[in-house]
């Protein structure tokens, strides 16, 4: 690790040669800018583009009681027109120059993305730049972007795996952000105006925690550059969240919802650890021996490779600003359903009453370790990882660290996580299918 | 999944077999060296070292359109079975090493190959190959495994039809559209068919196809053309052709008559949405030229907001919340050309409809603009240049041309076409395509 200081006065910059366990090596370099925005850097100067994507925190924070819906339309209408140009001049100019820019979010982060050509780079980075500072909001954008949204919301009503999904959180997380869906019902959604988008992003556009990750054909200077010149606008304020930290619901919860169609929909689940620690990364790799990709993954073997009951099974460890959940799914036919529950519990039952063995704890990090280096294929993927990282606050070690925070769990460890968080009163299952 | 994922899904297939991606793959500025194997195995390497990862993908040249009658679903069905263990590789190992090691693997059937690929650290590449090889030569079938798998396919025929509506619109399109050509049949068969495939079904297909002059070697990634070449000779080298690989002589579809109209109503829906293709006939004498025009006029109609369709419609008229157009390209022996729209909650479909037929005639009465054209042109570009960043996608796409058995060459001709093309190419690809009798047009419905 060394820092540069030559430049200190455009910008600061340190570089990392991070190692993954596939031995890639990847020059990360911090930038921060003039004005004291921070971004990660990975240089690529072969093939003439450019891919940045960002996060600020918040943002479905600020929906008012009955609004919801309002951040996901929000972030849909911001390239809906900006500054001087109508939504049809911004969408032009974006084709014309083969670019794209656009916004998207969650329940912990506002997110955005630019791609580009280097030749179109400044051109893209001014329309990036009057969506942030000057969304036009225009009322027959919102006419045309809520009655799709309108559409949506019906037909989630009426999808199976949308109803399992959508049950499952609002009965884990009552009352919280994480237990109602983004996209709004339809009551919230005609319940908005274009003011209530307005007043969404006002709350959310803030610099202060504005993280950005950038691939591709740019240098540190230019970046430095770019960074103030697209975001330099954006206030800069102490930013203010009041969701509050959460804890699944007490269960055991079990939940039957009937469903006419062939296959019965289940989405199980329950509370993680979180955290970049010890305990943080027994979860996740008992997330991974219970239901990971790897094909030896318990829940795999048994409801697919032994008995043939599923086309697939999963079961991931997700740790958000507020909450962290391991949460599953799969489909099988109707008259097998009661049976691939039955195998569902047996195996969560066995696995929290004698944990791992010693060989699958091997396997497993041998797969976590291993599959890591893949996430790095194009520049996309390369600045999504990095975001991610960003956003749970690590620094740029982390890259070189997650390998031996992986191998530092040990076999007691994952028992102790399987016994604590895979037990009955933890799980929270959703069924829905015919009854 | 909505109409909007499931447009998303089909028309990023689309495009890549329309053959601007392709081109890249072969134009781009990462080196492509090709070789053959005595035995006949094509082997086609793209260097990319950007990152110390390599995939390997093996394309056969056999998909759902070589089944025989009554054996709908075997291509597919076989490709799972693939998996499931050779005399070197026993019962679940294939997986094991391969995670073990973090690697990524997966595969899937078309109409007209059958593909099986693996990401790994490159440093793998010569335990990839000998997977690969001895799966190639080597596969031990059991009945059980074949019973168990077969529940895994039924399951996954009921995840992606049956439970799916748009998944069950397609297969009754498909199976209109051809009414005697393999097209017409799903990839993922027939139930009745699925649940009586015989182990003996199995084999005799894996002696007929799985091959090495059957097949096309690919492997994208941090490798030297010649340490590839070494590793493939080790392990492809020996394997020996068991049987002349032929493709059986397909039924022809005449070419449609007579508009067609389907009508379905599902509880799962809750949006009328218009479904229709248009049979573009045999592709056998398209010239690159052709081809060319046929894709631009997909992407200047419904590829973008600001395609023609898309933004008089959807943005402006506001008579529908989504409109694609798409061209299932060259690569097929057949053509086909997409247009699936949802109108508004207020607007009928019978109205959208008649709007876009009026919008389709215009195209062919009086072409597309300058302006459109060159944008159509600028995109592809584009799309050639962004495409660099894949090496592992184009590299997949560019062995499934060469396995359906275009020459390389016409890759290249398509783009060197595009950018020579005028309005009155365009207007005459419209001319030729949107002809209302050969089409046939799904309206799905709620039902209430």
């Amino acid at each position: 690790m060394m820092i540069r200081l030559s430049w200190a006065c455009l910008y600061t910059l340190m570089i990392l040669l991070f190692t993954t366990a596939a031995s890639s090596a990847f020059e990360v370099q911090e930038v921060i800018s003039p004005k004291g925005i921070k971004a990660w850097l990975v240089e690529a100067h072969d093939i003439p583009i450019l891919s940045l994507t960002f996060s600020i925190p918040g943002g479905r924070n600020f929906e008012s009681p009955g609004k919801e819906g309002a951040h996901a339309l929000m972030t849909e209408m911001l390239i809906e027109g900006a500054g001087t140009l109508s939504s049809d001049e911004f969408k032009a100019a974006r084709t014309r120059m083969t670019s794209r820019v656009g916004f998207y979010g969650n329940g912990d982060y506002t997110s955005g993305y630019l791609s580009t050509l280097t030749k179109n780079r400044d051109a893209t980075a001014s329309l990036l730049k009057q969506a942030l500072e000057n969304p036009r909001f225009e009322e027959a954008s919102f006419a045309r972007l809520r009655e799709r949204a309108l559409q949506d919301a019906a037909q989630s009503k009426v999808d199976q795996s949308t109803i399992a999904e959508e049950t499952w959180f609002a009965l884990a997380f009552p009352g919280h952000l994480y237990g109602r869906t983004r996209q709004g019902k339809q009551e919230s959604l005609k319940s908005l105006t274009t003011a209530d988008l307005r007043r969404v992003w006002n709350a959310t556009a803030n610099r202060r925690e504005l993280r950005v990750a950038v691939v591709g054909d740019i240098t540190p200077a230019d970046l430095s550059a770019l960074l103030d010149k697209t975001f330099g606008g954006l206030p800069d304020q102490p930013v203010q969240i009041d969701t509050p930290v959460t804890a699944i619901a007490k269960g055991p919860i079990e939940k039957r919802i009937a469903y006419d169609g062939p296959q019965t929909v289940i989405h199980f689940g329950n509370p993680a650890y979180g955290g970049d620690n010890r305990k943080g990364w027994s979860s996740r790799v008992l997330a991974e021996i219970l239901g990971g990709q790897a094909s030896f993954a318990r829940l795999t073997q048994t409801l697919r490779e032994k008995s043939g009951l599923t086309y697939g099974v999963s079961f991931v460890d997700s740790s958000w600003r507020f909450a962290a959940v391991q949460i599953g799914s799969f489909a099988t036919a109707t008259a097998t359903a009661e049976q691939a529950l039955q195998l569902l519990k047996q195996e969560m039952t066995t696995l929290a009453a004698e944990g791992p063995t010693a060989e699958e704890l091997r396997k497993i990090k041998s797969y976590m370790n291993g599959s890591y280096a893949l996430r790095f294929s194009d520049n996309d993927s390369i600045a999504n990882e990095m975001l991610f990282v960003m956003q749970r606050g690590h620094d740029v070690s982390y890259f070189m660290t997650r390998e031996s925070k992986v191998n530092a769990v040990t076999l007691e460890d994952v028992r102790a996580a399987a016994a604590q968080l895979l037990k009955p009163e933890n799980q929270i299952l959703v069924i829905v299918g015919k009854q | 999944m909505n109409i909007q994922e499931y447009i998303q899904r089909l028309a990023l297939a689309l495009v890549v077999i329309a053959g601007f991606l392709v081109k890249a793959a072969i134009g781009m500025s990462l080196p492509v060296t090709e070789f053959t194997l005595d035995n006949g195995m094509n082997i086609i390497v793209i260097e990319d070292h950007r990152s110390p990862v390599v995939m390997q993908a093996v394309v056969y040249k056999v998909g759902s359109a070589d089944e025989e009658t009554g054996k709908t679903g075997l291509a597919h069905f076989f490709e799972h079975l693939m998996f499931k263990g050779t005399t070197k590789y026993p019962k679940n190992s294939i997986d094991l090493l391969l995670d073990e090691n973090g690697a990524e693997r997966n595969a899937y059937t078309t109409l007209e190959t059958t593909v099986y690929f693996t990401r790994a650290k490159a440093d793998m590449l010569e335990t990839l190959m000998s997977i690969e090889s001895d799966r190639m030569q080597n596969l031990v079938l059991t009945p059980e495994v074949l019973e168990t798998e077969r529940k895994v396919v039924q399951e996954e025929r009921r995840m992606r039809m049956e439970s799916d509506p748009f998944g069950a619109a397609f297969e009754r399109m498909n199976a209109t559209t051809f009414k005697t050509h393999p097209y017409g049949r799903p990839i993922i068969g027939a139930p009745e068919d699925v649940a009586n495939l015989s182990l003996d079904d199995a084999n005799r297909f894996y002696r007929a196809h799985y091959m090495p002059s059957n097949a096309i070697l690919l492997v994208v990634g941090d490798v030297k053309p010649a340490d590839v070449n070494t590793l493939a000779q080790a392990y492809f080298g020996p394997v020996q052709n068991r049987v002349v690989a032929t493709r059986a002589p397909r039924k022809a579809e005449a070419l449609p008559t007579t508009a067609e109209r389907l009508e379905m109503q599902d509880a799962r829906v809750t949006d009328t949405t218009l479904f229709r293709t248009y049979n573009m006939g045999p592709n056998a004498g398209i010239t690159p030229r052709e081809a060319a025009a046929n894709a631009v006029l997909a992407s200047i109609l419904g590829s973008n907001s600001q395609s023609r369709l898309i933004k008089q419609l959807v943005t402006r008229d506001s008579v529908a919340t989504t409109v694609n157009t798409s061209y299932r390209g060259s690569t097929d022996e057949i053509g086909l050309f997409y247009v699936i729209a949802t109108p508004r909650s207020t607007v009928d479909v019978s109205d959208l409809e008649r709007r876009i037929d009026i919008m389709l005639q215009d195209v062919k009465t009086n072409g597309v603009t300058q302006l459109e054209l060159q944008d159509a042109v600028n995109t592809a570009a584009a799309i050639d240049i962004y495409a660099r960043d894949s090496a592992v996608s184009l590299g997949t796409e560019a062995a499934e041309v060469l396995a359906s058995g275009r020459d390389i060459k016409f890759i290249d001709e398509v783009s060197a076409a595009l950018v020579e093309l005028k309005s009155a190419d365009i207007q005459a690809a419209a001319q030729k395509v949107f002809d209302a009798n050969r089409s046939v047009t799904l309206i799905m419905r709620p039902k209430s």
